[in-house]
């Protein structure tokens, strides 16, 4: 009984009405003057296009400025030039077409506006903002599943001065809407496509073994495991492998919409009863050896896992339900049940980045590399949402 | 074939204990600084007003209070309601007890937000789809609920008996405060009944459409398991506020499965039965659900095995090859419903509630007066037989 918190902030909506009734969307969120955010992939592709058009085709809303995101490393500057854009065009409102860094610069551009706090270090530890909140409506359309940032109220924020990525939780930072559109989602790589499957799994993983909820806006705060988070990560993994493959395999737009619209809802659902090892401990991996995100996830699952084994095997046990079904189920030994969930899972990512990843080369760690990953971890609040806890030694060993 | 979601509920689900006083600074932080209470004349009776003025009347500014309302919700209750609220000023709306305190808030917001003074208008008009800024609007149920706090639906009768019914999105909850201290003891009957309410309102959920959205199945499966792990208990120690507490939880994650998935036709007649014969709405529910089970086809997308995997570990599931999930999901409700048998005697046809063939006759008709094949087809099967019999 005790406390817990739920919501499902941000709207999901299907791109064959998303788009084209973007216009009507930003009206009844009261917009007026709105300003895009994009990437040179959506400009390349035609697709900002196509969401310029549709945000000024009735005439009622207008669009203040155009804003192209490019080194999305420096987020100080970013989010500064961002602000100045923004305020100087006279705009109420913020479409973000894009995936990833961009639109987590998007939400925090929102929290600055919304809070009139522009000094983002402010959000770094759980507080509260006295003045009066200003709406800034905010539109998601991502070109990557499996993210979630597009729909939940979390943000990274690469801290200059300690070298090391920063989450900030608050509600202002779920966007209004989510726009998941087929054609864009599918003009993805297949490696990005593969990646995203590697995420949604990771963060389903991180949810069946979270021990805490993480309330929106207090960092995270020690509740029981939230009943709602742990049947995400049950429908989640639940015929992942097999849709995941399918999808990947026929790269067909209707298939990778059905995964994408699934995979958002359900990210959506995992990240609100909090992130765990998996997402902390690629991130790190991220900041410490200078590469993507995405690239460290096979890494930080694989030694999520291991770290996690023996005081998670009855929840291992468990996901192996889930992730197999109950015929494969059956045919495991009891003690075997949890060994059995890590290999499979194991099995599932190798065969994915053999298959479906070009170029990967395995991450490896030299000591001092270990070090910088595990005191990143340690700045970490999602890194404690794990029943084994912080423990560096233990970390350092799992880095082969 | 291509998928198309409309989850479109937002409710901020605030449980367990200190709900409530979390529940306050929600609100403040949404700007109700002046709060109109509404709450049934059952809540009063017993206590529950009492004790929720003990937990947050210090911490919120609650101006006035209007705790009239009877166990139907009536055109007039909104209407003045809606006039307090306007002469008190009132800038926000807690709902606290059955659903007909719930349906009275929902539609004083509503009305809000058109600028409509009289209930009755809606008789003649649909609600205004331009949306203004939205009244917060918190539900706190209180016994074991019946799920409507999560639904956008609301139903009010009219004096001339009229039934106005809307269903809107501009009726939606924004905070559910569950708290277990307004979770009090009740009766073995009225637990069984809501209980049983939800099991049905989730598995419902499930089966009801072949595109079930991601966050209904997890409401659904959510309310399913709660439900398997604390229901017998709560039947058993119903003087146990842990389980009494997990069973309003899972009632109110049906009732959010139930109301966002297609299941129009089942409610309608429902609604209609308990119009006609003045039975409890939870064991008319149950009875048809039941009567659903055996006769209408499952629409669900489930492979053979998916819906066991998603429920899993379930004392009531048997798991057998050769067996799809509609035979699956037939078994388990029987051998739910055999179990509960034990612990109390609940109604298990509309004799045992005394509704007689000629009230189920007066439903069957209003339900298929407009001709539609399908709603004929559908109270054909739940009906028919029970009026012939008789």
């Amino acid at each position: 009984m005790r406390y817990a918190e739920f919501s499902n902030g941000t709207k999901i909506i299907d791109g064959e009405r998303g788009i084209a009734d973007l216009q009507i969307l930003l009206c009844g969120l009261g917009a007026s003057r709105v300003m895009i955010i994009g990437d040179r992939h959506m400009l390349s592709e035609g697709f900002l296009d196509k969401v310029k058009d549709s945000v000024s085709k009735g005439g009622e809303v207008a669009i203040g400025a155009v804003y192209l995101g490019e080194n999305l490393q420096d987020s100080a500057s970013i989010l500064n030039d961002m602000y100045f854009v923004y305020m100087s065009n006279g705009c109420d409102g913020i479409v973000v077409c894009g995936s990833g860094k961009l639109v987590d610069y998007a939400k925090l551009l929102r929290l600055e506006l919304s809070t009139q706090v522009k000094d983002i270090s402010k959000f770094f530890n759980n507080s509260t903002i006295g003045r009066k909140v200003i709406d800034v409506p905010l539109i998601a359309i991502p070109y990557r599943f499996g993210v979630g940032n597009e729909c939940n109220a979390l943000a990274v924020y690469y801290d200059a001065q300690k070298k090391l990525s920063r989450n900030i939780f608050h509600e202002l930072l779920s966007p209004d809407y989510c726009i998941i559109d087929g054609n864009i989602m599918s003009s993805a790589s297949k490696s990005a496509m593969a990646y995203g499957v590697l995420n949604t799994l990771g963060k389903a993983i991180d949810g069946f073994i979270a021990t805490h909820y993480a309330v929106v806006g207090i960092a995270i705060k020690q509740v029981d495991g939230h009943a709602i988070g742990k049947i995400f990560s049950k429908v989640a993994l639940t015929n992942l492998r097999s849709k995941a493959l399918d999808m990947l395999e026929s790269s067909q737009e209707e298939k990778v919409m059905n995964f994408a619209l699934e995979s958002a809802y359900l990210t959506k659902g995992l990240d609100e009863s909090g992130m765990g090892m998996v997402y902390s401990l690629a991130l790190a991996i991220s900041d410490v050896k200078g590469i993507n995100y995405f690239e460290c996830l096979p890494v930080a699952i694989r030694a999520s896992l291991d770290f996690n084994l023996r005081v998670c095997s009855d929840k291992y046990s468990q996901a192996l339900w889930s992730f197999v079904g109950w015929q494969e189920y059956s045919q495991y030994p009891q003690e075997d049940r949890a060994k059995g969930f890590v290999s499979c899972v194991k099995d599932f990512v190798d065969e994915i980045l053999a298959k479906y990843v070009e170029e990967y080369t395995p991450i490896t760690f030299n000591d001092d590399e270990r070090q910088a990953v595990a005191i990143e971890l340690s700045y970490n609040p999602h890194m404690l949402n794990n029943p084994r806890r912080f423990d560096p030694i233990a970390i350092k060993a799992v880095l082969k | 074939m291509r998928r198309q979601y409309n989850f479109e509920s937002d409710i901020k689900f605030m449980t367990g204990r200190g709900a409530l006083r979390n529940a306050t600074v929600a609100l403040s932080n949404m700007g109700a600084r002046r709060v109109m209470l509404i709450c049934d004349e059952g809540s009063v009776k017993h206590g529950k007003l009492k004790s929720l003025l003990r937990q947050i009347g210090k911490e919120l500014n609650i101006i006035c209070q209007y705790k009239k309302v009877l166990e139907d919700a009536t055109s007039e209750d909104c209407d003045r309601a809606l006039r307090l609220f306007k002469e008190k000023d009132c800038d926000s709306i807690i709902a606290l007890g059955q659903r007909s305190a719930i349906y009275v808030a929902k539609a004083v917001k509503i009305m809000l937000k058109d600028g409509v003074s009289f209930m009755s208008n809606y008789l003649d008009c649909a609600v205004n789809n331009i949306s203004s800024k939205p009244i917060p609007l918190t539900v706190i149920p209180t016994y074991l609920s019946s799920g409507i706090e999560a639904s956008n639906s609301v139903r009010i009768k009219c004096e001339d008996k009229r039934i106005i019914q809307l269903d809107t999105p501009f009726a939606q909850t924004n905070f559910l405060v569950l708290d277990p201290c307004l979770c009090s003891i009740i009766g073995r009957k009225n637990i069984a009944s809501t209980g049983l309410n939800a099991l049905a309102m989730a598995i419902k959920s499930l089966t009801s459409h072949s595109n079930i959205d991601p966050m209904t199945k997890v409401y659904a499966l959510d309310a399913i398991t709660l439900l398997t792990d604390n229901f017998e208990q709560c039947l058993m120690y119903s003087g146990i506020r842990k389980y009494r507490f997990n069973v309003a939880f899972a009632t109110t994650l049906a009732g959010s499965a139930y109301w966002s998935s297609p299941n129009a036709l089942l409610t309608e007649l429902r609604d209609i039965i308990c119009d006609h014969s003045g039975a409890d709405y939870r064991d008319v529910f149950n009875i048809l659900f039941a009567k659903s089970v055996e006769k209408i086809d499952f629409k669900c997308d489930f492979d053979t095995y998916a819906l066991v995997n998603l429920i899993g570990y379930n004392q009531y599931v048997e798991v057998q090859d050769g067996k799809n999930s509609g035979q699956i999901v037939r078994e388990s409700v029987k051998n739910y419903y055999a179990k509960l048998k034990k612990y109390v005697k609940y109604p298990l046809t509309f004799k045992d509630l005394g509704i007689d063939d000629d009230t189920l006759s007066e439903a069957y008709d209003q339900f298929t007066k407009d001709g539609d094949a399908e709603k004929i087809d559908y109270a054909n099967k739940l009906l028919k037989d029970e009026i012939n019999n008789g």
